[in-house]
């Protein structure tokens, strides 16, 4: 018998065969680097999730929790593979308390079903687009950035609980649905980022805010990256209050472009301020952040009062990219940002203009490569060493380059986190606790589950 | 909880001395019975033991060092701030070795474009927003609990202290981004950073709030945002508590985020008054603090839209304060009623638990009968946009029994805020204080899984030993050892 087969009947028995998939096509769907898991488990309650779990553990079987699957290509290939474990039907708005500006959500629910549920009453979760197909805990265990941080702060500001399904444990809950919620350790806090490797986030409370007046978006063509990310500092840290600002390649300003006639054609570094709030306040704010960017040299467009789901996927680099590009998520001090995108442009292979988006606030870049699908040894040697010269100048910046999308034959010649932080291995030692057989995530981040020695 | 114990430690072994004072200094190290004992009291209505020795290290080194050297005494050991701590989280449970922070109190480094500061734990939250104030780095450090003028930074992120702006800027913890730790085994680590989002956990966020339980914090990376342009603060008195409660969520529902929202009752407004002459008319049964923030166009009308609501909720009174001078007039109200109350009672026990924000009114309504069924006074103060409750209950603890009393109706109105969707700590921590009521929250398998935590760090439990969690989980180590 096939280990499908092996499998397929204690799940049904936990989750009834609804909940569980075998079929080629469902394995191959969840594949990860080449390999399929034995069994999809779908389950319907947190209470399954928890079954689904504490079976693995008593089995010691490979478990992998997929949400949207957006960014589930993060990690090294898994060592073992038997469950992915899909939250697709997790699907349920436990709560949309109105008068405490709070939203308890299901893992699964997806930020575009937050925002029809809240929208109702002129509030929203402001830890993504209202139009992402992402799931709430995939947003969480990705952490990933928020667009208008600067004004709603990130995920870790936005989120007040969870419940979360643990190998050993079972189901359990930490945080609250009230703004000052921690009674022992931010267990919460753990969660996030977490990439699915401590346990399986079942639900989550969120804290929600006001729909603002108005938002409005100046966009502004620059020379330099540097020149664009000193107007960044100088827009954050006077007396107005930009939602987000983000800065794009010429390239990816060419792509905005396309989507948006907000960044103009022009094939420019380009910053993109966004403001939210009232006419009143947005008005003024427009006018003196125009002044800045004359004052900088840079070439202010009309302002526009919204981007839409296009734009909003162009700024935060959420467009699909096609499997032949190499996606490099790359992460500095705020302040470091114009230096690293001038560095960068260094390091584009033969001397092409560079496809990235970054985040200013969130020091987050995203740097996209375009290579052939089948490279020969000296294109990858190139490639890999290229990547090992960019983690090296990060390194001595403070800062890091996780690879989030690659074609297979580069996948296995670059690391996918590059150098560790140290920070690694109380990461192990939590891990070691709350995922004692490690089955979660299997071997996915080495450098979080491989160092496991005591500490000194 | 520990009662006050006599003195009967043997003085520390003069090896001891010695090896700490080769490690921090001579001048550096307490030892004579007056300060051992003197370290057994912080800001807590709680006493414990009386330290084996005290060491104000310099440096992160000499952190590691002093906890090493514990470790190799097997010697548990605790971090102190400024001992203003109100769980009794600093307070030797057992004879330790208290590590004071005090001396490491340098600002290290002020970065404008990232908005960071880089500090010493020792520096005093105060003592920060002056140094960026009178540097004019148009920036400041936004937690401000009550206790700012003494606090430490170290302090706050060990109990992730609030103040009056955590609705919306957060407590301590939104504004930690990075911290180095000295490790219960004397390692050090470095977590989080200038680098948001560093892959993996959030391991900042960890140790923020963890009391000192997990290592000791050396160096913290913290936020600073730049001044707002404008600041417009309100004072709105209502007729009773309900419909102030009521303005409070009709201030919310409309969209308006402000910087804090205070709530006094009655009872504390008479005593502010009698301390500070603030004048309160007799109809106001409840006060009403609101403060905006932003860019300067947009907030005038919000500051109207305020006005309306609380006008629609029947309030009798609203000062709008015209110049920083009114506001600071009408934050006095607020900030001294601490020391009001001081006044009148010898000692202060200050509760702290939190509810949905559209059932504080409610809450306070029952603390007070909760107290008053013990025969107790009490004031109530409230961050009520967070949904904090404050109540303060003064007694005479000379009078036997009467701690004890205040303590059984402290436990009742935290029960009553788990009950009421709430938790029981908004802002003070567990400490000694709290650690029984973690079972009103946490279940078994959610204090487990904390627990093992704690021990994958300090498997000995000598890092602030016996705190946090119930007394029979460290009870039940010792019978089957670590
Ligand atoms: C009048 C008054 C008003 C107050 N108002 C508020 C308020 O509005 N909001 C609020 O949140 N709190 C308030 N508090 C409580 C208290 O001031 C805070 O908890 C404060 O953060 C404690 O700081 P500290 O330096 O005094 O720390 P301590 O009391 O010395 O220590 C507090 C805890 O942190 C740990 N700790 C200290 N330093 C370190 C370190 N370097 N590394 C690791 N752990 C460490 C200790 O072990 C202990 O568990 C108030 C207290 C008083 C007396």
């Amino acid at each position: 018998m096939n280990k499908s087969a092996v499998l397929a009947s204690p799940a049904e028995s936990l989750l009834g065969a609804d909940g569980v998939h075998t079929s080629q096509a469902a394995l191959a769907q969840h594949a990860l680097d080449g390999l399929s898991p034995s069994v999809v488990a779908v389950p319907d309650t947190s209470e399954g999730v928890a079954e689904v779990l504490k079976w693995a553990h008593k089995d010691g079987l490979g478990v992998v929790v997929w949400g949207s699957g957006s960014r589930i290509g993060l990690g090294a290939r898994p060592s073992r593979y038997d469950i992915a474990i899909s939250l697709s039907r997790l699907n349920r708005i436990m709560e949309h308390d109105v008068e405490n500006l709070t939203l308890t959500a299901q893992a699964g629910v997806t930020l575009l079903e937050a925002a029809r549920t809240t929208v109702a009453h002129n509030q929203m979760l402001a830890a993504g687009w209202p139009w992402s197909r992402r799931t709430v805990g995939g947003l969480i265990s990705a952490n990933r950035p928020v667009p208008k941080r600067l004004l709603y702060g990130s995920v870790r500001d936005q989120l007040l609980g969870i419940r979360i399904a643990l190998a050993e444990k079972g189901l359990v809950g930490f945080g609250g649905k009230v703004l000052k919620n921690v009674a022992g350790y931010d267990m919460t806090k753990l969660v996030i980022g977490s990439l699915g490797s401590l346990g399986v986030i079942v639900e989550a409370t969120f804290k929600l805010f006001a729909i603002p007046h108005r938002e409005t978006y100046l966009a502004a063509a620059l020379a330099s990256p540097i020149l664009a990310a000193s107007l960044a500092t100088r827009l954050a840290n006077g007396p107005l209050r930009p939602a987000c600002l983000f800065l794009l390649s010429p390239l990816a300003a060419e792509r905005m472009a396309k989507a948006q006639k907000l960044a103009g054609a022009a094939r420019e570094w380009t910053l993109v301020a966004g403001f939210d709030g009232r006419s009143e306040a947005i008005r003024r704010q427009i006018a003196d952040a125009r002044a800045l960017i004359t004052q900088a040299g840079g070439d202010p467009r009309p302002a526009c009062d919204t981007i839409g789901e296009a734009g909003g996927r162009c700024l935060t680099a959420e467009e699909e990219s096609p499997p032949s590009v190499l996606r490099l998520r790359v992460g500095v001090a705020p302040g470091d940002v114009g230096d690293t995108l001038a560095y960068l442009e260094t390091e584009s292979p033969g001397d092409e203009p560079i496809d990235a988006v970054a985040d200013h606030p969130g020091g987050a870049i995203t740097l996209l490569f375009s290579l052939p699908e089948h490279p020969g040894e000296s294109q990858l040697t190139e490639t890999a060493g290229r990547i090992e010269r960019i983690r090296a100048w990060l390194d001595e910046h403070a800062g890091f380059a996780v690879l989030e999308q690659a074609p297979a034959p580069y996948k296995s010649r670059i690391s996918p986190w590059g150098r560790s932080s140290g920070a690694e291995r109380a990461m192990g030692l939590i891990k070691s606790r709350l995922d004692p057989k490690g089955i979660l995530a299997p071997g996915r981040f080495p450098e979080m589950n491989g160092h496991l020695g005591p500490l000194s | 909880m520990t009662a006050l114990q006599p003195d009967n430690t043997s003085d520390p072994p003069a090896r001891l001395i010695a090896r700490l004072e080769a490690i921090v200094g001579r001048g550096n190290v307490l030892h004579s019975k007056a300060d051992r004992f003197v370290y057994g009291y912080d800001a807590s209505v709680f006493r414990g033991r009386p330290a084996k020795a005290v060491a104000l290290p310099g440096s992160t080194g000499e952190v590691a060092e002093l906890v090493r050297l514990a470790n190799s005494e097997g010697l548990a050991f605790v971090a102190r701030g400024a001992g203003t701590g109100i769980n009794g989280g600093a307070l030797p449970q057992e004879d330790l070795l208290v590590i004071e922070l005090s001396r490491m109190n340098r600002i290290l480094e002020v970065d404008p474009d990232n908005r960071l500061v880089v500090v010493e734990p020792g520096v005093v939250n105060q003592d920060l927003k002056l140094f960026l104030a009178k540097r004019g780095f148009g920036f400041s450090y936004v937690p401000d609990p009550g206790s700012q003028v003494v606090s430490t930074i170290g302090g706050n992120v060990g109990n992730n202290a609030g103040g009056m702006h955590c609705l919306k800027y957060g407590v301590t913890s939104n504004h930690i981004a990075g911290l180095e730790v000295v490790l219960p085994g004397g390692e050090i680590i470095e977590v989080g950073g200038k680098t948001p989002d560093r892959p993996g956990m959030d391991l900042t966020g960890f140790f923020v709030g963890s009391e000192g339980t997990l290592g000791i914090v050396t160096r913290i990376i913290a936020r600073i945002l730049p001044l707002p342009e404008a600041v417009l603060t309100q004072l709105a008195l209502f007729p009773d508590l309900d419909s102030a409660a009521r303005a409070v969520s009709g201030i919310m529902a409309a969209g308006i985020l402000p910087a804090a929202l205070e709530l006094l009752d009655r009872r504390s407004m008479t005593l502010v008054d009698r301390a500070v002459h603030i004048g309160f008319p007799d109809a106001a049964g409840s006060a009403l603090i609101i403060e905006l923030d932003g860019v300067r166009e947009g907030l005038e009308i919000e500051v109207g839209r305020v006005r309306e609501i609380c006008t629609a909720n029947d309030a009798v009174e609203i000062q709008t304060a015209e110049t920083p001078e009114a506001a600071d007039r009408i934050w006095l109200a607020r900030r001294a009623a601490y020391g009001a109350m001081a006044r009148i009672s010898p000692t202060i026990y200050i509760a702290d638990g939190c509810v949905p924000r559209n059932r504080l009114s409610e809450a306070i309504g029952r603390a007070i009968e909760i107290c008053a069924r013990k025969g107790l006074e009490v004031i109530n103060l409230a961050h009520a946009g967070d949904g904090n409750l404050h109540p303060l209950i003064p007694y005479d603890q000379t009078i036997p029994g009467e701690k004890e009393k205040v303590i059984e109706a402290a436990r009742e109105l935290l029960a009553m805020c788990v009950e009421m969707g709430g938790t029981i700590t908004g802002e003070h921590g567990i400490g000694v204080e709290k650690q029984e009521e973690m079972t009103l929250l946490f279940n078994g398998r959610e204090l487990d899984a904390m627990f093992s935590l704690k021990l994958a760090f300090d498997p000995a439990d000598r890092c602030n030993p016996r705190k946090i969690f119930p007394v029979a989980m460290f009870d039940r180590l010792q019978l089957s050892g670590p």
